[in-house]
């Protein structure tokens, strides 16, 4: 009897767990995410005390970044008849940053670009202090709040040096000896995205930074729901794998594809934004309009 | 008309000259051996003769030579009293040497006497020649006997003896037919075939007559063939040769033919020549195959096949009997093919169907009863007189059916012919067997074709298997081994049959589309078949056991045993569609043990592991991918989670299959159903609950493995537990949704890592009982389960608590596990718990200290929070850590390796790890001189603690941070801080170093004691 009980009770709660999650029919397809998540998370804390000890200077950084900066903003060369609009666009993003980047720790001269394509439904940072945020994330932007919060979520990638560590990694990678190499990186590794750690710290500290400019953070919780509606879209419950090696096999591919795109669910990062709001009780004024062109 | 002409002369000189190449062959032989007789008997005179003048005392008259036998004419041999004293003559020289003694001089032997020529008179020696020989000859030199005199056949001879007939013969055949032709425009044709037939019958006449003289045999025997082969065709020439048509009537002249003949088959038989007589035959036959004549031709054909059968009897020439039976049937053909070119219309059928038919079925009948009556004598004979059997029976059938114009009545004509033949072969069975053999296996063919000309579907193949059964049944009552084997072959027909004629389609329907239907005529009938398949193969066998005496029987009942596995699994599929066939199989699979069991049969447990890996697989690629519902409730679960139950049932059978020693049964049914219900679970559950159902699943196979004692079982449970330990770092720790009040990974992962304990803790308890020894395996399972669970909660707390306090959650993990180690006395918990330690040392380390403090964040997220929180947990753990060491102190007496100072020593990590962690706190969250007053303080603290705890290790760690302090002074603080901070920090290091220095003092006994 003694030993019965105790089995017992594992094997009702085993049952009663199942008879839940089909009941609310949860059903979130096998991937390897997480463990993608835990592994690009551990790598980046055990290379945190070597790269304190190995850090680029700011100078270094800010040439660094004004060079790859240039080259890439060749990439999207506006035609003429929309310059202009452009033109206003970027000098709107650099309002807006300048005032956000003003609470952060490093005083970089920070820049911010505009990419003009409507597809590009992204931003990323440049290290020394650049930002670029293109016109099919602006698109999902329903107030200047939250373009600030993404602002600042970038600004928070360059002051925490994630960019710095992310081209110190892919030089000695690449065996770019000299860091004029460094040059040659191509865009997509400023564009694949943080370990889900960085992604949450920058999340955490640039909603901090768009806040204490004046911004409320309701307006990066709206992104967030954009974002979730994107995430179900791609991930939707129908498809599931038609037998267990179909699934073995999609959640392998997904292990090589998604190494370094381990950004966290949508619905994290809103949870996190909430918990601050809730435990730095911040203010939740009117959302601004966000400006047209 | 020429043609024939020359067709009857080429037959005619072509059987002159395989009669006289016979005869030349003989001739030469006989020549041979009369050469040697005369010589032999020469030589015996000569010895004689050679006596007597060894004593002339005894003069006696010398015999009358007799010349015996031999090709030369009466020669006159002149005696010895007329010629005086007989000349020697030299040893014969023969094939056989007989050596003769003789007292005889060689010398005195005359070394060129050659035998005299027929017609020569012999050569005696001289009486002087004579006197002069030695009357004494030395017995020990025995000349060697003269060689035998050679005689010579001159070629004259031979060309007039063995040619010239030949030569004359076929000249005169030739020069008469020839002649005819030319008188063609003088004479008459009566006039004509009056000169043809004397001319044939004088041949005739004088080869018979001169038959009678030996010398004259061979000349006269050409004579004789060329007068037949002439009479012959001046016979047929009276009506079918113009111009020596005198006959108005071809019945007439068929009559004279077939009397022509018929005396020539008589005549042949005196020379017992198989080839002679069957010539003549050919003849015969030939005459009723050119007739024109209608159904009087064939009966003439009859009588003719009745005086072959007759004349083969007799002389048991099989051969000849083969060939007339040809000659028959052709014959009929050829007669139906004219009056039918088109051979039988139904409905229509023509006037002499009826006599035809008679007469087919009279030739069958005289052949049929020659074939049952005449044993043949040598094993040739058999094997042509059982051809001529079938092709007897392939005629008769061939013609009727060609002739058919009621094929309804087909079903009764092979019916009472198969009967018929069943007579005669048990007519034929105590004469001769092989005879039995062959007519029971027509006898049986033409029963089985009889069935499907008047029935069809299930009825065809019932009627088949009845009859397969009979035969079956009847031999084994019978013990007749025909009848069996025969009732086996029609069983593999049958199978056949059914195989192609029923499943076939249905096979092919259920391949397009869905079928619900359970076609119940061709499951009976299948089920029928394997019943009684079955019945002879396992039952009769055994009850019977002589019928498998033989290694054919045996492999075809055996054969047949499996056939009808094929046979039920077929029926099962037809009864039973779709996705419910395997538990149709896995029921027979339950039956087929159960009487392999009982009849200790390894053919049936063969069959059962067959079938069952059948329903395996069907389960496995069809009812797996259904996503029908029966009565609201999934046909996958009900038919995948039904199989895995009767899989575990029939895990229990006894008996092993064919070639496998091994006690393999229990162990693969038992995995076989766990992978099912495994896979089962995967379709049916959604992707997170996957895991705890194979982790509770396990559970319970582990749990009824070890009350069964059942290693497999168990072994099952660590597969599936260890799936779903892998399973739940894709799916359970990937769902994050906080939507939900309770997470959902928090309640889908807790039982599992409980499952993990658990099975652990049984595990070691086992083996602290003892009772049952504990294999390494075993044990090591045990501790990787405890591993699972702690590895599992560990990465539970990661996802599920605030990224700030991952650090905290583990420290307290840490301290639970040591708590465990020290209250159970395990080292596993111990180890455990300074591996969390140190993660939760990284995690503080790498995430707070070495990480910029967030722009915002609450105090219970801040840096000095978690790990202070951390830190004091694990100074929490000191006091557990201590005991610990008690407990294991004599643990730690054996080891010399590393363990000894972490394992067995947890105290230490667990006061170096905080210690350290709030150093670098110091420095990371203080500046300056602050930083060195701080470690001044940890210092103290630190040594006091030492001092209370009585651990050197502690003491030294202590002094070695109030060292670092001041090497900071020395080093840094001097020279970079403010004045203020300088002296505060001096102060304060030198109080502490004071305190310590006192404590050093007041204490030393404890310290030394320590030391």
């Amino acid at each position: 009897m003694k030993r019965w009980l105790p089995l017992s009770i594992i094997v009702i709660a085993g049952i009663l767990a199942i008879v839940a999650v089909q009941w609310q029919r949860i059903s979130a397809r096998p991937s390897a995410q997480s463990l993608l998540s835990a592994a690009a998370d551990a790598q980046h804390e055990m290379t945190r005390v070597p790269a304190h000890f190995d850090r680029m200077s700011d100078s270094d950084e800010i040439a660094l970044g004004d060079q790859l900066a240039s080259e890439y903003a060749e990439r999207w060369v506006s035609p003429k008849q929309d310059a202009a609009k452009n033109h206003a666009i970027e000098a709107y993003l650099q309002t807006v940053g300048e005032h956000v980047s003003t609470g952060a720790r490093r005083r970089l001269p920070y820049k911010f670009h505009y990419i003009p394509d409507s597809d590009f439904v992204n931003a990323f940072a440049l290290p020394g202090g650049h930002v670029f945020v293109g016109q099919g994330l602006l698109a999902l932007m329903q107030s200047e709040d939250a373009l600030a919060a993404v602002l600042g979520h970038e600004v928070e990638h360059i002051d925490l040096r994630h960019c710095a560590e992310r081209m110190q990694t892919e030089a000695h990678l690449r065996n770019l000896g000299a860091l004029g190499d460094v040059v040659g990186l191509p865009v997509e590794v400023f564009l694949a995205g943080y370990s889900k750690e960085q992604e949450m710290e920058a999340d955490r500290d640039g909603t901090a930074l768009a806040v204490k400019a004046g911004y409320s953070p309701l307006g990066i919780l709206q992104l967030f729901g954009e974002f979730e509606k994107l995430e179900q879209r791609g991930t939707s419950a129908g498809d599931k794998p038609a037998t267990p090696v179909d699934e073995a096999a999609q959640v392998s591919l997904q292990t090589v594809a998604g190494y370094f795109r381990s950004h966290p669910p949508a619905v994290q990062r809103e949870q996190q934004v909430r918990e601050l709001m809730r435990s730095q009780h911040w203010d939740t004024p009117p959302l601004r309009r966000l400006r047209k062109f | 008309m020429e043609d024939f002409v020359l067709v009857v002369l080429v037959l005619a000189v072509l059987w002159l000259f395989i009669r006289t190449r016979g005869r030349a062959a003989d001739r030469r032989k006989l020549a041979e051996h009369n050469d040697l007789i005369g010589r032999l008997h020469q030589r015996v005179l000569l010895l004689e003769e050679a006596a007597r003048a060894a004593s002339p005392a005894t003069q006696q008259p010398v015999a009358e030579p007799i010349v015996r036998g031999g090709p030369f004419p009466a020669a006159v041999v002149a005696t010895s009293a007329e010629q005086g004293v007989p000349q020697l003559l030299e040893p014969l020289v023969v094939a056989q040497t007989v050596a003769v003694p003789v007292s005889v001089s060689v010398d005195a032997v005359p070394q060129d006497i050659v035998l005299p020529m027929p017609s020569a008179p012999y050569e005696t020696a001289s009486a002087a020649e004579a006197a002069e020989l030695p009357t004494e000859i030395p017995a020990a030199h025995v000349p060697p006997p003269p060689p035998p005199p050679k005689r010579h056949v001159s070629f004259e001879e031979r060309f007039g003896q063995n040619w010239l007939n030949k030569l004359g013969i076929v000249a005169v055949v030739i020069g008469l037919a020839g002649g005819l032709g030319l008188l063609l425009r003088t004479i008459g044709p009566a006039g004509k075939s009056a000169i043809g037939i004397v001319l044939s019958l004088a041949i005739l006449g004088g080869g018979i007559l001169l038959e009678r003289k030996q010398q004259y045999r061979i000349f006269a025997r050409a004579l004789i063939g060329g007068g037949w082969a002439l009479t012959f065709f001046v016979t047929f020439a009276l009506y079918h040769v113009d111009a020596l048509q005198v006959l108005q009537s071809q019945t007439v002249d068929l009559v004279l033919m077939l009397i022509v003949a018929a005396a020539m088959v008589a005549h042949s038989l005196k020379y017992k020549s198989q080839v002679v007589t069957g010539l003549a035959f050919l003849l015969a036959f030939v005459t009723v195959g050119i007739s024109h004549v209608t159904m009087f031709s064939l009966v003439a054909g009859a009588l003719l096949a009745v005086g072959l059968v007759y004349v083969v009897a007799r002389e048991y020439w099989f051969e000849l009997g083969l060939a007339g039976l040809v000659g028959v049937y052709l014959n009929h053909f050829l007669w139906l093919h004219r009056v039918l070119p088109d051979g039988g219309q139904p409905g229509h059928p023509f006037p002499g169907f009826i006599g035809s038919a008679a007469l087919l079925l009279f030739y069958w009948l005289i052949f049929r009863l020659f074939y049952v009556l005449r044993v043949p004598k040598t094993r040739t004979q058999e094997l042509v007189s059982s051809f001529s059997a079938i092709l007897n029976s392939v005629g008769l059938l061939s013609l009727l059916k060609y002739q058919s114009s009621h094929p309804e009545w087909a079903f009764y004509g092979l019916l009472t012919l198969g009967v018929v033949e069943f007579v005669f072969a048990f007519v034929a069975r105590r004469r001769w067997r092989g005879a039995f053999i062959v007519l029971s296996s027509i006898a049986s063919i033409l029963l089985l074709a009889a069935v499907p000309l008047r029935f069809n579907g299930s009825h065809w193949t019932l009627l088949w298997l009845l009859e397969a059964e009979v035969l079956f049944i009847a031999g084994l009552r019978m013990k007749e081994i025909v009848f069996r084997r025969l009732g086996v072959i029609a069983g593999f027909v049958t199978t056949a049959q059914l195989l192609v004629a029923g499943v076939a389609p249905l096979v092919d329907f259920r391949q397009v589309q869905a079928d619900a239907t359970h076609h119940l005529h061709l499951g009976i009938t299948l089920s029928a078949a394997a019943v009684l398949f079955w019945f002879n193969a396992e039952f009769c066998t055994r009850r019977w056991s002589f019928i498998v005496a033989d290694e054919i029987d045996r492999a075809g009942l055996g054969f047949t045993s499996y056939m009808a596995l094929g046979v039920a699994t077929l029926a099962l599929w037809v009864f039973f569609p779709g996705a419910w066939t395997i538990l149709a199989w896995l029921v027979a699979v339950l039956v087929l043990a159960w009487f392999a069991d009982r009849l200790s049969s390894r053919n049936l447990a063969t069959q059962a592991d067959i079938l069952a890996a059948g329903a395996i697989l069907r389960a496995a690629t069809v009812n797996l991918f259904v996503t029908d519902h029966w009565h609201g409730l999934s046909l996958r679960a009900i038919t995948v989670a039904l199989s895995g139950v009767l899989l575990y049932v029939a895990m229990r059978r006894k008996t092993r299959a064919h070639g496998i020693v091994a006690d393999y049964i229990a162990p693969a049914y038992s995995w076989a159903a766990a992978a099912l219900i495994g896979t089962l679970l995967w379709y049916e559950l959604e992707p997170i609950a996957v895991a705890i159902a194979w982790g509770v699943f396990g559970l319970l196979l582990f749990e009824v493995g070890t009350m069964l004692r059942r290693n497999y079982l168990r072994h099952q449970g660590y597969a599936l537990l260890t799936a779903s330990f892998v399973r739940l770092w894709f799916s359970n720790l990937n769902v994050g949704d906080a939507s939900h009040f309770l997470s959902p990974r928090l309640y889908t992962i807790l039982p599992l890592i409980a499952a993990y304990f658990w099975v652990y803790q049984r595990l070691h308890a086992e083996e602290q009982r003892a009772e049952f020894p504990v294999s390494s395996f075993e044990r090591n399972a045990g501790v990787v389960a405890a591993w699972f669970g702690t590895v599992a909660a560990s990465a539970l707390l990661y996802f599920e608590v605030r990224p700030d306090w991952v650090g905290i959650a583990w420290a307290l993990f840490a301290l639970g596990l040591i708590a465990l180690g020290w209250w159970l006395q395990r080292t596993l918990f111990v180890a455990q718990s300074l591996v969390l330690l140190l993660a939760a040392a990284v995690r503080e380390l790498m995430f707070h200290l070495f990480s910029p403090e967030p722009l915002a964040t609450a105090f219970t997220s801040s840096r000095v929070f978690c790990v202070g929180a951390a830190c004091a947990l694990m100074l929490l753990a000191l006091p557990l850590a201590f005991r610990v060491r008690s407990q294991l102190a004599p643990q730690a007496a054996a080891k010399s390796d590393w363990r000894r100072y972490t394992l067995f020593r947890p105290e230490q990590p667990f006061f170096f790890t905080p210690l350290v962690l709030i150093a670098v706190l110091l420095f990371i969250q203080l500046h300056a001189g602050m930083i060195t007053m701080g470690w001044g303080v940890l210092g103290l603290l630190a040594f006091l603690f030492a001092l209370t705890v009585g651990e050197r290790s502690y003491r030294l760690a202590g002094l070695s941070l109030l060292m670092l302090g001041v090497c900071k002074i020395i080093i840094y603080d001097i020279w970079r801080i403010s004045l203020t901070d300088r002296f505060l920090t001096l102060i304060v290091m030198g109080a502490a170093l004071l305190l310590v220095s006192f404590l050093y003092s007041r204490y030393k006994e404890t310290v030394l004691k320590f030391l």
